[in-house]
Parts: structure tokens; sequence; C-alpha cells
């Protein structure tokens, strides 16, 4: 007679992985609904990321965390749906340079590279970083190493600035790639995480149209919810 | 947002109210309207060639005389003239409702969506249905002259339960001196030669990317899936990968390409080998991949995918511990014959396998390309035969212990023994099933292969 069997299945082979990293803001400035937003916004973000057969069995992603400990909560990449996270506390400054130099460690690190006639390497990789405040410490010389990856075209990094005390000057100076200013109320944190999700989305499945993260082809980034205002 | 729509179609109101975008890509954004039963796609400007809208007003045109076809190619009903009042170029498609349907890329992406889907009830049965009803919808297009240029799984609409697929995305057809190409596709499914940008889509396109997506519908991977890299930027790399340096996976010289864990039991983190279909697929499946891989010309028609894949249903047996149809392996030795999917030994009684044959010139009886796998109280019903639609029970197959399997005809049918000896049999008579033995019902005829004992 039949029986309930267990179905172990093997995940897809040869599939290149789409690297996502969240650099997240946890100074004590996002103290009270600001933190809580952040980690509903990484909620909502894996949820939709998970909803969608393509992004979910491609997208990896890592989560590192500055404010009073910089920390990249996943120890580097995992898949989407091995993300969780503690609960997030805000607390301490905004040791920014901290957190893109444990993000170079990681590229580094953990990013797949290619070995012509051997292992084939990730997609490159997408940065999101959002932050509420002036970095207090030194963030110039890992900005700028980030700044060549991004000219050699092997990284795509998008920078948002949140709440009073960010203005133009300081998000322009510490952006890598383009830039965003938001407030930093639930809803903003929502349409953000939301965004961030749709932006993912749509990467994983352009990457696999001919051009998809080539020369010339920008990187196809969704419209930005109204929350969000370009900064040139 | 307002949307005034230009259409040939009294149903297509000239105003709707739309909501979204629901998703916005490379090409356009696609926005649903409130009524629900519209889907408008609106292009980029700065991706627009200057003929756009003169091209979608002739593929609206092509779409004008569908007959029981609408229901499976979801052709644009109208044409996007403003929107707020803006002019802008888009197109307005039905709206096919999810659930039921789904993208198909849910269901096949990995064995991931094939286990999710079999916790939610579905069959490998469903998915061979599915298969068949995806090479029905690129021959039917094939057949009116138009070549789809897209064909992969994002594009097409799925009722698993129902095994039904609906073709979306028909806005970039390609007619020979018609309608040029205006899309190349998605990397996995094109064709070599327009990765390599030798050839651009045409109907030979479309058939290796038909052949792909019935591979990855029944197996649930690429058949061409690179697993070794050959240059260091990652898009440079799939160009090769897919394209100059593609390679079936299952290539019987080169093994570059081949997957982990081959033949072994699906749900015991295997792979499924295209070896574990009937071999008029296996046959087809070869001429895609090893052949036509680099000869467009040999590349199976989309027909001959549709007939090959509805003959396929007639040769599935059912596994008694994981439940699920499969493909009966008669062309395996007996010891071998297993469940793909659990790796359970096929019990005995074995089925009945029978080959067909058809009567050709001159009255003579000529084997078909196909067999017929058949089971306690199994009906044999005429389609399974000559493939036409007609749901005509000729007779049942029961087994009887002690005896074996036997045949009762509904109605009068003709029973030819090894030995040549033929006698008329009546309705209802029970005849035993013995290897060799002829069952003969006018054009067509069952040769008993084996007979389960």
């Amino acid at each position: 007679m039949e029986e309930r069997i267990e179905m172990d299945v093997a995940l897809s082979q040869g599939l290149r992985r789409l690297p996502v990293y969240l650099l997240l803001d946890t100074s004590g400035s996002m103290a009270g609904a600001p933190i809580q937003a952040l980690q509903e916004g990484v909620a909502l973000f894996k949820r939709e990321v998970e909803n969608d057969t393509f992004a979910r069995e491609t997208v990896w992603v890592s989560v590192i965390t500055f404010g009073k400990e910089v920390e990249n909560l996943t120890r580097g990449l995992v898949p989407i749906d091995q993300l969780t996270l503690p609960p997030l506390e805000a607390g301490g400054y905004t040791p920014l340079g901290q957190a893109l130099q444990l993000l170079i460690e990681s590229l580094d690190r953990d990013v797949k590279k290619a070995v012509p006639g051997g292992e084939r390497g990730d997609w490159k990789p997408l940065v999101f970083i959002l932050t509420d405040g002036k970095p207090t410490d030194d963030w110039r010389t890992p900005r700028e190493e980030l700044l060549k990856r991004r000219e050699r075209k092997v990284l795509n990094v998008i920078t948002v600035g949140c709440g009073p005390d960010i203005d133009e000057t300081t998000l322009r100076e510490i952006a890598i790639g383009p830039s965003f200013k938001m407030d930093s109320d639930a809803a903003s944190f929502s349409a953000f995480f939301r965004w961030v999700s749709q932006t993912v989305r749509t990467v994983s499945k352009t990457l696999s149209r001919p051009q998809g993260q080539g020369e010339g082809s920008p990187m196809p980034i969704p419209m930005p919810p109204d929350v969000l205002q370009y900064i040139p | 947002m307002r949307v005034t729509t230009i259409s040939p179609f009294p149903f297509v109101p000239k105003r709707l109210e739309v909501e979204g975008p629901v998703f916005v890509g490379g090409e356009g954004e696609v926005y649903f309207s409130r009524c629900g039963n519209f889907v408008v796609k609106v292009y980029h400007d700065r991706t627009l060639p200057p003929e756009k809208e003169e091209l979608l007003r002739r593929v609206l045109a092509l779409g004008k005389n569908l007959g029981e076809e609408a229901s499976f190619l979801c052709w644009p009903v109208a044409l996007v003239r403003e929107i707020d009042g803006w002019r802008r170029i888009g197109v307005v498609t039905k709206r096919i409702p999810r659930p039921p349907f789904r993208e198909l890329v849910d269901y096949i992406f990995s064995p991931r969506e094939f286990k999710r889907a079999v916790e939610e009830g579905a069959n490998w049965l469903n998915y061979l249905q599915v298969a068949h009803s995806i090479a029905r919808t690129v021959a039917a297009l094939h057949g009116k002259g138009c070549a789809h240029a897209d064909l992969h799984f994002g594009n097409f609409l799925v009722d698993i339960r129902k095994g039904l697929a609906v073709l979306i995305d028909l806005d970039g057809l390609v007619v020979p001196g018609f309608l040029p190409p205006q899309v190349a596709g998605m990397m996995p499914f094109m064709a070599p030669e327009v990765v390599m940008g030798r050839e651009t889509p045409n109907q030979r396109t479309d058939r290796h990317s038909l052949a792909i997506l019935v591979f990855h519908t029944l197996l649930f991977r690429n058949p061409l899936q690179p697993l070794v890299c050959y240059a260091e930027d990652p898009e440079e790399d799939e160009r090769l990968g897919w394209g100059k340096m593609a390679l079936f996976s299952e290539h019987p010289l080169d093994f570059r390409n081949r997957p982990e864990r081959l033949g072994i039991p699906l749900f015991r983190r295997g792979t499924l080998s295209y070896r574990m279909l009937p071999p008029h697929l296996q046959e087809l499946i070869e001429r895609s991949f090893l052949e036509g891989l680099r000869s467009p010309e040999q590349r199976p028609l989309a027909r001959e995918w549709e007939r090959t894949l509805f003959f396929a249903f007639f040769e599935l047996w059912r596994c008694l511990r994981c439940a699920q149809y499969f493909p009966y392996p008669y062309w395996m030795p007996l010891p071998l014959r297993r469940c793909p999917f659990c790796g359970e030994v096929v019990r005995p009684p074995h089925p009945v396998v029978c080959s067909v044959l058809e009567r050709k010139g001159q009255g003579v009886l000529v084997a078909a390309k196909r067999k017929i796998v058949l089971g306690h109280r199994f009906n044999l019903v005429a389609k399974m035969l000559h493939g036409q639609r007609e749901d005509e029970i000729l007779g049942e197959v029961r087994w009887k212990e002690g005896e074996g399997y036997v045949f009762s005809g509904t109605g009068h049918w003709q029973a030819v023994s090894p030995c040549g000896e033929c006698r008329k049999v009546e309705p209802g008579e029970c005849v035993l099933l013995r290897r060799n033995l002829l069952l003969v019902f006018g054009d067509f005829a069952l040769r008993v292969e084996e007979d389960g004992c």
C-alpha cells in the first residue's frame, strides 16, 4: 500500500548565485520605532524574495549591522530561506567604516570567484546600505576600495539615508552608487524593503536575459516608491 | 491610472482603470485593470524602436480569428493609446486568473517546486499533461506561421491540476517578412546560434526552446545547464555556456555538464535522467540536444512533441509506494524496473505491454512507434490507438488470479494467435492475454509484448 514517504530532494546544480548584502544602521538614533521597523522590514524582504521562485533559488543574503557592535549577523552568505535575524538592538555610534570593511572581507571570502575550467562564479553582488546618520569612524578608506570595485563593474551598491539627521551633503559624501533619502517612519521602511525585494527579484530575473548585467546595460532598478527621494 | 485603448474586439472597454505596476522589467511595466479582466503592458519609452506600434498593430491583426486556440494563446486584444492623457505605447491582454494558474517556473524550476506541488496533491502525470499542453500551444502558433521568439518558463501560465498551459507575452511574435524579431529571449532557453548572435529568433530556434521547456517540465532541470566555467566575467561565461560551448548534460561522451547523482531516485536527492522517459521521447530529446543543438533543421517539430507526449500517457504506471505515475520502463530488464521518484521496484503482477500496429497501404499492419501499458481494470480507449480525440472504450483489461490478464471487448474484435490462427471475438468474451497475441480493431492492432506473468 502507499505510504507517506519522505521526499528528500536536491537543490539545482550549476545555478549562479546572486549575493545580496544588507548593511543596516543600528546606531542609538535608530532606537524605538525605527529599529522595530528595520526588523520588520528584513522579515518582509525575506517573505517577498522567498515568494518568488526565481529569486528564492538564486538569492543568497548577508546582513551586516553597525551600531554598538559591527556584526555580520549571517556569518557570510546564506540562502534566503535560511535568513533568520536575532532581535535588533539600537545603540552606540555609526561605525559605517567598520561595516564597509566587514563587507569587503565577506566579498573576498564568501562570493564565489570564477575559475575558468573549474567552478562557476557568482553574479555581481548587490549591496544596499541604509544609514540614518553621519559616520563616526574612518569610512573613507573602505569606501574608496568599494568605489574601485564598482568602477571595475564587479559590484552594484545603492545607498539610502533615512531620518532627519542625514543631509544630502553627507549622503553624497558616503554614497557608493545611486543614493536616495527617506523618512524614518514605519511606512517608509516598509516601502523601502518592498522596493529592495522588488529590485532583487527583478535583477535575479533579468540576469538570464542577454546583456543582463553587462557593460552599458544599467541594473534594472524598479521605479523607487514615492517615499524614496533620489539624490543626484 | 486611466488607460485609453484601441481594439477590434467589442469586449475590450475603450477606457480601463489600472493599478500597479505589478511588475517592472527591462522591456516595460505591467499593470492589472481594476475590473480584474485585463493585463496592460506599457513599454519603457527609452527602449522603444520607432516602429513598435506598427508591429504591435500587426500582431493584434494576426489574432483576430482565433478559434479554440484563444483559450491557450493569450493574444493581445488591444493597443494602449494613452495613459492619464499621455501618449504611451503598450498592449492589453486578457488576464489569466491566478489561482488556479501560476507561472510554469513555480512548478518546474527545481525538484523543490515539484516536491511542493506533490505535497499540494499534484502528480507527475499532471506534469506530462502540462508538457503536452505546452507543445500544443507552440504547435498552434507555428501552424499560423509565427514564431514566439521568447519561449521560457515565465511565459507559460499553468493550471497544474488540469494540466493546462497558456502562452503569454505574444507581443514579440516573429513572422518572416511581416514581423521582424523584437526580443532575443531568456538565455537558458535560447538556441545556441541566437546566444552567439549568429541567428535571430525563428521557428527553428523556438523548437529548441520548446525542447528545453518539455525537458525542464518533465525532469526539473535545464538539459544544457553549464557546470563548468568558461570565463571570469559572469556574463561572458553565460554567453559561452549557453552558446558556443552549449552541451547536453547527458552527452554520451562528454561529461562536463553531467549532474551529480544522475539516475538516483528524485526523492533520495537524485537527479532524473531523460532515460526514464519512453523511448520515443528519448529519441526526440536526442534529436534536440545531440543532433539538433548545432543543426537547427534536425530539431523536432512542435507537432512531433505534441503527438509523442500525447501517446506517452498510455505508457504510465503508478508507483504503489509514492503514488507517482511514471513511464513504465519496459525497455529495461525486469529487476531494474523501478519508480524514478522513490526507487521502489515494480512488483508483480507487472502490467501488460503491447505494441501498436496500424494498417498501411494494401492493408498490412505495421508497427507504430509507440506502446500501450495496461493493468488491472484499465480501459482500452480508441484514442490510445490512433491519437484522435475519441473516448470510445474498446474494452477492459482485468487480472484473474491464477490465470493472468484477460481482455473483454465492448464490441467485436479479432484475435490472432501466435501461430497465426484468426478468430472473431464476441462482445464481453474474455480472452487471456498471452505473449504475441494480436488484438485487431479495424485499422489498428495491439501485439502483446509482455503479458505480465
